[in-house]
């Protein structure tokens, strides 16, 4: 670690002391001090939404968690990783989310599954009114299960940054709430250029390659 | 600033707040799009007399992460109301659900209208109630009808006797 304290932050996570540049994310300077906080919607590359709080920190002396994704870094800054309220709320994110999903949502996305592992959720906690998913097909690359879909919003990025004329939106608000082509046209429409990439970065796969264009 | 009385009843109040601040919700954070959605369907729940042993944890542990978990000032406030009311009124919250009973005698499909022993016969709550629900009798007591009641508060609003229970 470099020392030249007037171009670098230090940060304490998880008692382990680690000099950044400004403007690093947590969740960044937590993997360059070798600690791994869990996350869902966060796609390298992309700007961050922060809005599953799979990643939650916690900041001593903030009552509130911390997204560790999106929050840049701060000078003496204390960030606590792994304590009970911090694993609680994880476990209780993935029960939220689970509990408005398909069925086989656990088991479609290899990055979820692996969370579910970690965390043990009690997928039948808070049961109660799901989304309705109608399914998309009616692209010739990718298809799209709304029920798989937590609104990280990524496609919505990336379909914008290609240009796509229609592209994707978060249409609505509350809880149905639902990433759509606008104007209710089909996704063949909406991707014309920018399926494949879409695809690949939505985190749980209810924006899916169709498994013939492999 | 609203004000409540004794007819108020604090777990509808909260219902009636998280009704809409989850329609508000923007539906970007995980804990205010689902969690306030879950809150309010406890509430409801509870509300219509169908209450289930654990609600009131889970409504606390909710509110608890909600607040501490959401982006913006909607989803750290949304679940004041449920906390303050837990905090200041938890009796209410119990009886909903053990008792199966509305203390505010507000929640419709707990409460029934009953004609005590104050009753003079003096036959306004049968002038008042719009449905025909109490037969008049003059200088007797009357009865509420429970299979008509519609459970619009008319006769109660219109005895001057303290003559009438909600139960």
């Amino acid at each position: 670690m470099i020392s030249c304290r007037h171009s670098m932050v230090t940060l304490t996570i998880d008692n382990r002391r680690v000099g950044v540049e400004p403007g690093t994310t947590v969740l960044a300077a937590a993997e360059q001090a070798g600690i791994r906080i869990p996350t869902l919607c966060h796609v390298p590359g992309i700007e961050p939404a922060a809005g599953c709080f799979v990643c939650a920190v916690r900041i001593e002396g903030r009552r509130n968690l911390s997204p560790a994704c999106a929050l840049p870094v701060s000078e003496g800054m204390v960030v606590i990783t792994q304590s009970e309220d911090v694993r609680a709320a994880r476990k209780m994110a993935l029960e939220l989310l689970l509990s408005d999903c398909t069925d086989d949502c656990a088991a479609i996305s290899p990055l979820v599954r692996s969370l579910v592992e970690e965390y043990q959720p009690d997928v039948c906690r808070f049961t109660g009114e799901r989304r309705t998913f109608p399914k998309d097909v009616s692209h010739p690359d990718v298809t799209y299960d709304p029920g798989k879909c937590i609104l990280r919003g990524a496609c919505v990025q990336v379909a914008a940054a290609a240009g796509e004329p229609l592209g994707l939106a978060v249409i609505g608000r509350g809880f149905h709430v639902a990433v759509a082509v606008p104007f209710g046209k089909p996704l063949s429409e909406g991707l014309r250029r920018a399926a494949q990439r879409c695809a690949e970065v939505c985190p749980t796969g209810a924006l899916a390659l169709r498994r013939a264009a492999r | 600033m609203i004000v409540f009385d004794d007819r108020n009843c604090m777990v509808d109040v909260a219902r009636l707040a998280l009704r809409s601040t989850s329609a508000e919700s923007c539906g970007k954070c995980t804990f205010c799009r689902i969690g306030t959605k879950r809150m309010l369907e406890i509430l409801e729940r509870m509300c219509a007399g169908k209450g289930q042993p654990g609600d009131i944890e889970k409504l606390e542990t909710l509110a608890d992460t909600v607040s501490r978990a959401s982006l913006c000032g909607l989803g750290q406030t949304a679940p004041n109301p449920v906390a303050t009311t837990l905090q200041y009124f938890r009796d209410e919250y119990e009886a909903h659900l053990a008792g199966n009973r509305c203390p505010a005698g507000r929640c419709r499909a707990l409460i029934r209208y009953v004609v005590n022993e104050n009753c003079i016969g003096c036959t306004l709550c049968a002038q008042a109630c719009p449905v025909g629900a109490i037969e008049y009798r003059p200088y007797e007591k009357h009865e509420v009808a429970v299979e008509l009641c519609t459970l619009c508060d008319k006769c109660w609003q219109a005895c001057q006797e303290d003559a009438i229970d909600i139960v």
